[in-house]
């Protein structure tokens, strides 16, 4: 039981975008894809969803090639949370949250008996409930950050792969949503998410995997990975390491000098 | 909420639409210049004979009827589907090209006289200019990005109308030209039942591939790779609305010429009523098509009985100017 990228190579116009990368997720366990921009983290994602089919190697999802799986199918099997924000046409949060269900709706089957129950299930897993027929447009970003992820959980699908969910959002709600996550992976979900924020990635992940030049340089626990030398190498970034409720912190301090 | 998901309100909608295009359906039958009316009508339904009534009623009415009917349901339909696939209120479905190509095979037909020699070599010709488009265009954005097929829709479009105005600059008498020009103006008038039979199927089969695409449209709402992560195949997504939309519009224009702002106007105008959810609103913009063809058809016969209105003039006329007033209220939130 596991979702496996096995020496996955992208490459875009000759340039090897990821290369060689080998990834396993779990059931259960929160794992943060994080390095600098350009190190092909969200590449990376999306050769996993297929959303980019790799150049090169292959995705076994419970040691069946996804490929080998009907598009729906595989998408019963992971959800995808995207970055963007934007939801076409001015639809209620309902709409939104519903269309999660769609790998599990026939051509023109109608909604499945237990839809409505998943939809409000989910807005109460993102505490959010009560809102399922606000208009989507109107919401706070950090509403529309939760319920987007309530459209991915709707999926009810065994891995979530979310490409930084917590960019653009104010601390409070970069907090929930990483709070949320870790929510998943307890109740037993294999979560996958490309972050940014090293405080964040020290605090609430299970594992850590580091890209670097289309490289994975690293796989492990946070305290193991996260070290200063390696920060520096990667990042070029001196950090500063405490501990604070049994739980070690970490604050990204200064550019390392040349 | 019905269990079959569908509103209560949804249903009262489609059911509202749909008495409104019975009812235009029954106009379109009563009125005209010859002065048959409703008590004729309903003797011939009867299985009265009344020569030279029920030979108007089935041989000029009936096909005019039908036809508005197909016409302005294909522009509805198509538009919503255009609009939905693109992510694009402003799309229509001439956007892609067909349209312009489908009036550029008419025009050569009746440029080179063949329309002349036999009647149906017009919407033949149309239908085969509007299957060109949609080769074209496949092969030249059928695996490219959306916004690639939207450009080639322009360039396609653009081509084919300059294609139509050399035509018309090289026609060797006025007359020509004016024939030309007339029936790129967008009419049903004197259309038999012959071109129904030959529109309707490729209008129908349009139709059902256009009903395919519909689930496929609520998830790209979020996007094309989010919707490619809930399971929809995007290129085939793409070829549906495409080439649902060539047969039918291809069709449509065949037999009817141009008709503007039915494929544009009549989306915009249910898409709030149906809750803004791209598949609920094909089926009432659909009947809404239909409706407002066929009421502006009959609007053509009422306002100028002597030299009637096009049709194509007509629609355009209006909702030009209540497209206009759609934008000024969406835009400062009054109208939602």
């Amino acid at each position: 039981m596991s979702l496996v990228a096995k020496d996955v190579q992208v490459d875009i116009s000759g340039c090897a975008i990821v290369h060689s990368a080998n990834l396993t997720l779990a059931p259960g366990e929160l794992v943060g894809l994080i390095g600098p921009n350009g190190a092909g983290k969200t590449t990376l994602l999306k050769a996993i969803l297929g959303l980019r089919p790799p150049t090169s190697g292959d995705v076994h999802i419970n040691g069946e090639t996804t490929t080998d799986l009907s598009s729906k199918a595989f998408a019963r099997q992971v959800a995808y949370l995207p970055q963007d924000h934007h939801v076409e046409w001015d639809l209620t949060v309902r709409d939104v949250v519903e269309l999660g269900r769609h790998p599990h709706r026939g051509r023109f089957g109608g909604k499945t008996a237990d839809c409505d129950t998943i939809v409000e299930t989910c807005l109460r897993e993102v505490e959010l409930p009560g809102l399922a027929d606000r208009k989507f447009a109107v919401l706070s970003g950090g509403e529309k950050a939760r319920v987007l992820l309530a459209r991915a959980l709707a999926v009810r699908a065994p891995y979530l792969l979310a490409d930084e969910p917590v960019a653009a959002l104010d601390p409070y709600h970069q907090l929930h949503v990483m709070e949320l996550l870790r929510a998943r992976a307890k109740a037993g979900d294999g979560v996958l998410t490309v972050l940014h924020d090293l405080t964040l990635a020290a605090r609430f992940l299970d594992r850590v995997v580091i890209m670097d030049a289309g490289e994975i340089v690293c796989d492990g626990p946070p305290g193991d990975v996260l070290t200063t030398q390696r920060l520096e190498s990667v990042y070029g970034v001196t950090p500063l390491m405490g501990e604070a409720d049994g739980t070690s912190w970490l604050i990204p301090w200064q550019r390392r000098r040349r | 909420m019905t269990p079959g998901g569908f509103s209560i309100g949804y249903i009262t909608l489609n059911a509202g639409l749909s008495v409104l295009v019975g009812f235009g359906c029954a106009l379109s039958l009563t009125i005209g210049p010859s002065g048959v009316g409703f008590g004729e009508l309903w003797t011939v339904i009867l299985g009265g004979d009344l020569d030279t009534a029920s030979l108007i009623l089935r041989e000029i009415r009936l096909p005019r009827m039908i036809l508005a009917v197909l016409v302005g349901a294909t522009l509805g339909l198509s538009g919503a589907a255009m609009q939905g696939f693109l992510r694009n209120p402003l799309a229509e479905p001439g956007v892609i090209g067909v349209s312009a190509a489908a009036a550029f095979g008419a025009v050569v037909a009746l440029y080179t006289g063949l329309s002349a020699v036999f009647a149906l070599a017009l919407p033949v010709a149309a239908i085969s200019g509007a299957l060109l488009a949609v080769i074209v265009l496949q092969l030249l954005a059928g695996r490219q990005s959306t916004l690639t097929l939207i450009l080639a829709g322009v360039a396609i479009s653009s081509l084919f109308g300059a294609l139509t105005s050399l035509a018309l600059n090289l026609s060797p008498n006025p007359f020509a030209a004016f024939e030309v020009m007339f029936w790129m103006l967008g009419s049903l008038t004197d259309r038999s039942l012959m071109h129904v039979q030959l529109a309707a199927p490729f209008i129908l089969a349009g139709w059902l591939i256009l009903a395919f695409s519909a689930r496929s449209l609520d998830a790209l709402s979020l996007g094309e790779e989010a919707a490619a992560s809930l399971g929809v195949n995007i290129s085939r997504s793409r070829s549906l609305v495409v080439f649902g939309t060539a047969l039918c519009v291809g069709a449509a224009v065949a037999v009817s010429g141009v008709i503007g702002f039915v494929g544009l106007v009549v989306p915009h105008l249910l898409r709030p009523l149906v809750g803004h959810k791209p598949s609920r609103l094909l089926l009432s913009s659909a009947l809404g098509g239909a409706a407002i063809v066929l009421f502006a058809d009959i609007l053509v016969r009422l306002i100028t009985p002597g030299t009637e209105l096009k049709l194509g003039v007509v629609t355009a006329l209006l909702g030009a100017p209540f497209f206009l007033y759609l934008v000024l209220y969406a835009r400062t939130g009054r109208f939602e």
